[in-house]
């Protein structure tokens, strides 16, 4: 039977559409094969000018590798589109600096999913200096879903920044946020 | 047609080949195996960074946990290298935890070929005594490319995992991992 295979049980699976690379798994009556995932970063300077305040973080780098996933670092670029309904593996890293006044910050992060924050996506941390802000979770997520990264800190003028730090070595790239999404499911 | 599938699309799709337990993806336009690359390590002794402001290759002188799809040897001349057997994405995670005698930060990142910093791989970890520095990236990686794990702190200092009075003690302490997979 062309573009259909059959299970042991005799059960018809039509074949659909599958990207190439992609993994195949059933849904459903049907095969298909997808794949998402998803590295951004930051490294500008971010200053979060009131205290007890979400700000959406804007990822204004092109996000160096964008599968299943839409993103523009100029127009609302705190926005991730995702293409294909599913379950993702997310991890966030975002570091936190209090260059202005020496003042040591409690910051935190959460995620949003279409507005709404993702639940289990807050992470707070431990106050301090150069102390990320980190998190790994899973959650479902709908096709045409936009998502955000927020941040927020508990003093006025604070900033999401990775700052030289005097005798370390120095990086290629000092990434101050960095956001990877791959679709486990 | 024995060999074959088609796509509700019409495309005929080869079955090519696929070890026992692979997932299948889509290659072209054949199914195929996908690659079960992974590889896990992790050190338990302390590593001592001598001077500051310089990075330092980190030595996996243990026998990795995982290693499919990768070479790497801890009694060789380069413990610390990593060595990707195919080309493709991979997921990259790695952790360090450092003891110092005063608060201090430490830095760390993947290096490729021992020549080009993986990009998001660098990362900072507070300052602290007992700290610790990580980080998950992905990277493509070309079949024979090599990485290591390079740490560097503010003060002559350990990577080391601080035995705190006080709390219990896990079966192992390890000081540094790191964990790719393939993706």
């Amino acid at each position: 039977m062309a573009g259909a295979i059959v299970e042991s049980g005799s059960q018809s699976l039509s074949i659909g559409a599958m990207t190439d690379g992609g993994k195949v798994k059933r849904s459903g009556s049907s095969l298909s094969a997808t794949k998402s995932h998803l590295l951004a970063y930051r490294t500008d300077t971010f200053l979060m000018t009131s205290a007890s305040t979400w700000y959406d973080l804007p990822f204004n780098i092109a996000a160096p590798i964008k599968d299943g996933f839409t993103h523009s670092d100029s127009t609302n670029p705190e926005q991730f589109t995702v293409t294909d309904a599913g379950k993702y593996l997310i991890v966030y890293d975002v570091t936190g600096y209090t260059s202005n006044n020496n003042f040591l910050s409690v910051q935190a992060v959460r995620m949003l999913d279409d507005g709404s924050e993702i639940s289990g996506s807050f992470a707070v941390r431990t106050r301090g200096y150069h102390t990320p802000t980190s998190n790994m979770f899973v959650a479902d997520i709908a096709a045409g879903s936009v998502i955000e990264l927020q941040v927020c800190s508990d003093g006025a003028n604070l900033y999401v920044e990775a700052n030289a730090i005097a005798n370390t070595p120095a990086p290629t790239t000092r990434p101050c946020a960095v956001l990877v999404m791959i679709r486990i499911d | 047609m024995v060999g074959q599938i088609v796509e509700s699309g019409g495309q005929a799709l080869t079955i090519g080949a696929i070890a026992d337990g692979s997932m299948i993806i889509r290659s072209g336009t054949a199914l195929v195996g996908m690659p079960k690359d992974r590889f896990f390590a992790y050190i338990t002794d302390a590593y001592s960074i001598a001077a500051v402001n310089t990075w330092y290759d980190l030595p996996w002188n243990v026998a990795a946990v995982h290693k499919t799809g990768f070479t790497h040897s801890e009694g060789g001349a380069n413990p610390e290298r990593i060595t990707f057997s195919n080309a493709g994405r991979y997921l990259i995670s790695y952790q360090f935890l450092m003891s110092a005698t005063a608060a201090a930060h430490y830095v760390g990142r993947i290096y490729k070929n021992g020549t080009t910093e993986v990009v998001t791989s660098f990362a900072n970890g507070s300052r602290r005594y007992n700290g610790f520095v990580r980080r998950i990236t992905i990277a493509d990686f070309s079949a024979s490319d090599y990485v290591t794990l390079q740490v560097g702190s503010q003060t002559a200092s350990k990577i080391e995992s601080h035995d705190a009075a006080g709390n219990p003690d896990p079966t192992t302490r390890q000081c540094a991992e790191i964990t790719i997979v393939r993706i």
